[in-house]
């Protein structure tokens, strides 16, 4: 079942339906053996994305290579590429083994050919017992296997995944998302995964690509995504809970840069090592690099706390600007109370207020 | 207590009302039955009672003697190839309806639907017209024909509804696991669809067997004319055997029955589909 692995190059890709843009020029390299992750936000292009490059709609402009076969001009089944869809789109009328053989069928693939295929995939996902099962008689974690097998069996070059743990509850999630890297990594296998879910994007993936209204924003590993944003939306989306944003103008202090927020104290951010050292500019701070201290230069007013166990969210009011603290410390603030806060300078990613675009290194 | 009594009362209420609505429902049946039955003498003294004496003979009289075991082949065969021809057709258009984007789908599907409102009796002088022109009355062709082209805006708008319901990830599974365009019909849409067309050969079925005014003006020899239309054989200017044209009826109701038995599953899911995920 295993296959040299195949490069996917994505390259100028547009797309329109009707007047509105979808896919204003996507540019993408895929390694061989890549576990890719698309994320971004609903509306962005992803399922469109993932389509084009199955073959299931057209682009107006750019093109596909498959290694080095240029695919865009071929008909899906051309491409030897296999989807597994957020609805698992299982035949209902066909048995989990009639599902899973659909398309060696269809390609005259001999009966013992497809009888040890399929039994192979059946026994790598744990579904031998179902194989005479029709989907109506299967649970969801269930029918998400089979359409993963379903894409197995034909032993594809490349997997393309749409959200396929969307519809399963949390703890199941938790469970597929490990079965599908441990595929992944057992069938040597280049995957494309699109996924709205951070813990999904973060945990699964070499790299991942942000997408946002039809571009990509930013590629990069989980880490250097996270740590690293390129700009505010990517900051923005990346992580959970989100990143908090504040206003200011920029400004030094002898050889240090500090944003001077209205109504606060100045924030230091550390040596003036960047680009601009005057004019708007935009602060992120992650919850979690927030500490609770009383000289910390940004003072507000606690609103709400919310303990979840394990760690505990203020969220804290100033003005007409909102910040949420995440600390594993048992915090002694109840709501109303005023609190100071400040964060390492090191943890403070700055962006210029118009562009967005990352101003620090 | 009270409760128990009003569940009760309830359901009196509502298998009464379904028994006495199955009853009348009924009684046409019963009647053309027992009038079947009856010789013309009894039936004058004794319309609604059961017969005193079943005289089962008008059956043999008029499928053997009188020859219309004819007229019953010929139904079947009418029925039957204006059904088959009329889904195998509906479900390629629609087929192409539902599934493909072309220039001018829009439109003709339209057209389609404004077929849905051409009445038989309204088309019938054109097309007796037409048939004579081409040589086609009396023909077994020229009956079906137009039978088809009646049927096929129905057949067309049901399946074309049901296939667009057909989740379109399904379609696209099937694309990618490399059905051509006529394996993706056959090996996926129809098989799903199933419910729908068992429906529609049910519909298309009963409608071409009871279909009167087209085969009376078009399949005026014995040799063609199907059973519906030789029940006016017994309706004479001055006479009216009643007896025998309820013998006739029964006979024609009979397929109707095993067929509804045969497709009943599929039929009553096809009728209330959609109403139910
Ligand atoms: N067949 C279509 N016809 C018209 N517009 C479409 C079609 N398919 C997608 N779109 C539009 O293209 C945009 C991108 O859709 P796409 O399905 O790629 O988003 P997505 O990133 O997958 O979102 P989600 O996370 O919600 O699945 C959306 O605005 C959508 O409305
Ligand atoms: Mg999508």
């Amino acid at each position: 079942m295993k296959q040299a692995a195949e490069s996917v190059s994505i390259r100028g890709v547009e797309k329109s339906f009707g007047r509105t843009k979808v896919l204003k020029g996507v540019d993408l390299a895929i390694e061989r053996e890549e576990f890719v992750i698309l994320l971004g936000p609903s509306g962005c292009g992803k399922t469109t994305l993932l389509r084009i490059v199955a073959g299931l709609e057209r682009a107006e402009a750019g093109e596909i290579w498959i290694s080095d076969r240029r695919v865009d001009p071929l008909e899906p089944k051309e491409r030897n590429v296999a989807m597994v869809f957020q609805s698992y789109a299982l035949y209902p009328h066909m048995n989990v083994f009639n599902n899973q053989s659909f398309s060696l069928r269809l390609r005259h693939t001999p009966k013992d050919e497809i009888r040890a295929r399929v039994h192979q995939a059946a026994k790598t996902l744990g579904l031998e017992q179902l194989l005479e099962r029709y989907p109506r008689e299967l649970s969801g974690g269930q029918r998400q296997r089979v359409s993963m097998g379903r894409a197995i069996v034909r032993s594809p070059k490349v997997f393309l995944f749409d959200e396929p743990l969307s519809n399963l509850d949390a703890q199941l999630r938790v469970h597929m998302r490990g079965e599908i890297k441990e595929l992944h990594h057992h069938l040597n296998t280049t995957s494309i995964y699109v996924t709205h879910d951070q813990v999904e994007a973060m945990t699964m993936g070499d790299r991942i690509v942000v997408m946002n209204g039809g571009i990509i924003e930013q590629i990069g590993s989980p880490l250097e995504v996270f740590d690293k944003p390129k700009n505010r939306f990517v900051a923005g989306f990346v992580g959970s809970p989100a990143m908090n944003f504040i206003d200011g103008e920029l400004a030094t202090n002898g050889s240090r840069l500090v944003l001077r927020v209205p109504g606060q104290a100045p924030v230091p951010l550390g040596e003036a090592g960047t680009r601009r050292t005057s004019g708007p500019a935009t602060i992120g701070i992650r919850p979690h690099h927030l500490r609770i201290v009383g000289d910390g230069p940004l003072r507000g007013t606690v609103k709400d706390v919310q303990p979840t166990g394990v760690e505990t969210i203020l969220l804290c009011r100033w003005a007409d600007s909102e910040i949420l603290i995440q600390t594993t410390d048992r915090v002694l603030v109840s709501a109303g109370e005023d609190i100071n806060v400040s964060a390492d300078p090191a943890d403070i990613h700055l962006f210029d207020s118009e562009t967005g675009e990352r101003l620090d290194a | 207590m009270r409760n128990q009594l009003k569940r009760l009362a309830s359901a009196i209420g509502t298998h009464g009302f379904l028994i006495i609505f199955v009853l009348i429902s009924l009684f046409p049946v019963y009647l053309m039955f027992v009038t079947s039955l009856k010789s013309q003498a009894e039936l004058i003294q004794n319309v609604f009672a059961l017969p005193h004496d079943a005289k089962w003979d008008n059956y043999p009289l008029i499928v053997i003697q009188r020859g219309y075991y004819r007229a019953v082949i010929n139904s079947l065969l009418f029925a039957g190839s204006v059904t088959i021809i009329t889904i195998a057709l509906s479900l390629l258009a629609a087929y192409a309806f539902a599934v493909f984007d072309f220039v001018g789908r829009q439109l003709l599907f339209v057209l389609v639907l404004v077929g849905l409102m051409v009445s038989e009796v309204s088309i019938l002088i054109p097309v007796y017209q037409l048939l004579k022109s081409a040589n086609l009355l009396n023909t077994f062709v020229g009956l079906v024909l137009p039978q088809i082209a009646l049927g096929l805006s129905f057949g067309i708008f049901l399946m074309t509804t049901f296939f667009r319901e057909v989740p379109k990830d399904l379609v696209d599974a099937a694309r990618l696991d490399g059905c051509t365009d006529l394996q993706l019909l056959m090996k996926v849409m129809i098989p799903v669809g199933l419910p729908a067309i068992s429906a529609l050969a049910v519909i298309e079925f009963l409608w071409t067997w009871n279909s009167f005014f087209l085969p009376l003006v078009i399949a005026t020899k014995q040799e063609l004319m199907p059973l519906a239309v030789s029940i006016i054989d017994f309706m004479g200017r001055f006479t009216f055997n009643y007896e025998l044209v309820a013998t006739t009826c029964v006979i024609m109701f009979v397929p109707i029955l095993i067929l509804y038995i045969l497709t009943q599953r599929s039929f009553r899911r096809g009728v209330t589909m959609g109403a139910v995920k």
